[in-house]
């Protein structure tokens, strides 16, 4: 007997009994489209993540304070270290600066305080003290004006596109004078809109605000609280042996205490997807429930359907069928529920992700290898949850089963 | 199966007892049961109920084993073959004929008739093409894509023959195959049997009803598992059809 001749049988069987086939399907329906979705918006939002900070160029080396180590460097990033004194000092900046293996360092300094137009604040608006070179490292684009420089004013800001219009409801600003920290600053600049509101510093840059360090460091006394370093290496290629030489500068300065890390950008962007792929990881477990329930559900059906059609595994048995024969046609039966409500699973996933996505900054990912584990899942199923009644069906003694109802 | 021994006998029992149930529930249905038929016999098997007639032809029919004895089928020896090779036998050489029709009911008739096809690995064009060659024999093939519910009982078990037949048996088995029709479908039904056995079949019919061992060349009594009288028909009857109150043109009325 062939295969597509079970699988038209296990279809006319199927249609005999259409509302609870349907209602059978529908478990591996739910449960393929829940794996599907969860894996889709997970790897799109994982590949989203991951452009943004390669996209920064795998040159980058960023030095932050604490002895964090790698694995963690992401995930134990807490934005109220500005709380605490910074182990990176001015000196360490100028130590890097003079090995000569980076260009030139650009500091982080985040500044505790408000960006106010007129009363109003705005909304989770970081300040941020830095150097010119910031801009060039992170490739940033200006909107309009100019990024902070060596020459300009200590009491000139620029601001981050969102932060622009949050604080003063347009980006043509140059010139508006803002209260930075209590104090008047005059807008020179307006970035343009980077998209990436997650990126290797960890900071929304969209919603910002840049100082001169000088500046910053006016705020805190004239001390420069470094909360990060940021650099790149000289020689791209040999981007780990720079990050290494720096590490060791470092640890010379800090007198071989490591109370700093040193972190290559393409760590960065293996963190955050070791750290997103957990995360899809459990969500994708979680819904791997849905499935075996659905499975569970194609298993009763089918022990349900092996008891109603004993008489039919009779009178196949006396006209020829083997034992193999109604196996394979009781598996093929749970295989071909599975199998459909695999597709009409992964077709109705796409079409939630995609409107989904719709409100998010990414689209899902469809990829062969998510098709793949979606199919391979429900046809498991089929397999595991249509052996036991198909077994069942298949050690039935004809002579018994003739004799049902008669 | 080879199918060419046919100098031998088509069946052979030798001493088949069969057993049922353990120490004192103990029962034996059969009891060394000897029997031997011929290519072309027409046997009806008769007896009271529990004798086990129907106990021995489901041993014929190899839906069932014997506990002691011997079996072959076309010169073979089948009592001691794997499950699988019994049905790839059931599917080749043996037709069956069930008091209840048993055709499935999800399934149009012309698919019900190419059942038996389907088991042994003939292309599906094929299949229909012999089963729609049957029906037309008994003249359903105006019924082919009819469900089995939108038929009569007669027309049903003629459908049950057709698909007895459509896997060129050796033996075909039947168990009371008029017990669920009325008298005038009883006639078509054991006419049309009769037509196949003329046609050189070889037939073994399990029966309640002595007035249908008429059209039959030997008939079996069976008491207790044991055959008690083995008679060859005195007279076969040469034409059944005398005996039949309607002629061959009222056929498709009487079975309606």
């Amino acid at each position: 007997m062939t295969v597509s001749a079970y699988i038209r049988e296990g279809i006319t069987s199927l249609r005999s009994t259409r509302v609870r086939t349907g209602l059978t399907t529908l478990g591996i329906i739910i449960g393929v489209l829940s794996i599907t979705l969860v894996m889709s918006l997970g790897e799109g939002a994982k590949r989203t993540i991951a452009n943004q900070i390669t996209s920064l160029d795998k040159g980058i080396i960023i030095v932050k304070p604490g002895g964090v180590d790698q694995q963690a460097a992401l995930s134990s990033y807490n934005p109220f270290s500005i709380a605490s004194t910074s182990t990176l000092t001015e000196r360490d900046l100028h130590s890097i600066n003079d090995l000569k293996v980076t260009s030139a360092a650009a500091p982080l300094m985040f500044i505790n305080g408000s960006v106010k137009f007129n009363n109003h604040t705005a909304k989770y608006a970081p300040i941020i003290a830095t150097s010119p070179e910031f801009a060039d490292l992170l490739k940033l684009k200006l909107a309009s004006g100019q990024f902070v420089s060596n020459e300009t004013n200590r009491d000139t800001v620029v601001l981050g596109h969102e932060a622009a219009l949050d604080v003063l409801g347009n980006d043509q600003v140059r010139g508006q004078v803002i209260q930075v920290k209590g104090r008047p600053h005059t807008v020179i600049g307006v970035l343009d809109q980077t998209m990436a509101p997650i990126n290797a510093i960890g900071v929304n840059l969209d919603r910002s605000a840049f100082i001169n360090l000088d500046d910053g460091k006016s705020f805190n006394q004239g001390i420069a609280q470094i909360s990060q370093l940021i650099m790149r290496a000289s020689n791209p290629t040999t981007t780990s042996q720079t990050a290494a030489a720096i590490d060791g500068l470092l640890l010379k300065n800090h007198d071989g205490e490591r109370d700093f890390s040193v972190i290559e950008g393409k760590d960065v962007a293996e963190n955050t997807n070791a750290f997103y792929n957990i995360i899809v990881l459990i969500t994708a477990a979680v819904a791997i429930v849905a499935l075996v329930v659905g499975g569970i559900g194609i298993m009763n059906i089918m022990l349900v359907s092996v008891t109603e059609r004993t008489r039919e595994v009779g009178i196949r048995k006396a006209l020829g069928a083997s034992d193999r024969h109604i196996f394979g046609q009781f598996l093929i039966e749970a295989l071909t529920m599975t199998v459909v409500g695999g597709i009409i699973g992964l077709l109705s996933a796409y079409i939630i992700a995609f409107f989904v996505a719709t409100f998010f900054a990414f689209q899902p990912a469809l990829t062969w290898e998510i098709v793949g584990i979606a199919m391979g899942l429900a046809v498991s199923v089929g397999v595991i949850f249509g052996l036991y009644p198909a077994l069942k069906a298949s050690r039935k003694d004809p002579i018994d089963a003739l004799r049902q109802y008669e | 199966m080879a199918r060419a021994k046919s100098t031998g006998p088509v069946i052979k029992l030798v001493n088949i007892s069969k057993e049922y149930g353990h120490d004192d529930t103990l029962m034996l249905a059969l009891d060394g049961v000897d029997l031997t038929i011929e290519k072309g016999e027409f046997v009806a098997i008769m007896g009271p109920s529990g004798c086990g007639k129907t106990t021995l032809l489901n041993i014929l029919g190899l839906l069932d084993s014997a506990s002691d004895g011997d079996y072959e089928l076309s010169g073979a020896n089948v009592e001691r073959l794997s499950s699988h090779r019994r049905a790839h036998i059931r599917s080749h050489e043996i037709g069956f004929v069930f008091q209840s029709f048993n055709l499935l009911p999800r399934m149009t008739i012309i698919d019900n008739v190419a059942l038996p096809l389907t088991y042994t690995n003939m292309a599906r064009y094929k299949q229909h093409k012999n089963a729609s060659r049957l029906l037309k024999t008994f003249d359903l093939q105006e019924r082919e894509y009819y469900m089995p519910t939108q038929l009569s009982g007669g027309q049903l078990q003629r459908v049950a023959i057709a698909r007895a037949l459509v896997n060129k048996p050796s033996i075909i088995l039947a168990d009371e195959p008029t017990g669920n029709l009325d008298s005038r479908a009883s006639e078509i039904i054991m006419s049309e049997l009769s037509d196949i056995h003329r046609r050189g079949n070889t037939i073994i019919m399990v029966t309640h009803n002595p007035d249908l061992t008429t059209y039959a060349t030997r008939i079996i009594h069976m008491i207790d598992g044991k055959i008690a009288r083995d008679t060859k028909h005195p007279e076969p009857v040469a034409d059944p059809r005398k005996k039949r109150p309607l002629g061959k043109t009222s056929r498709k009325g009487a079975s309606r």
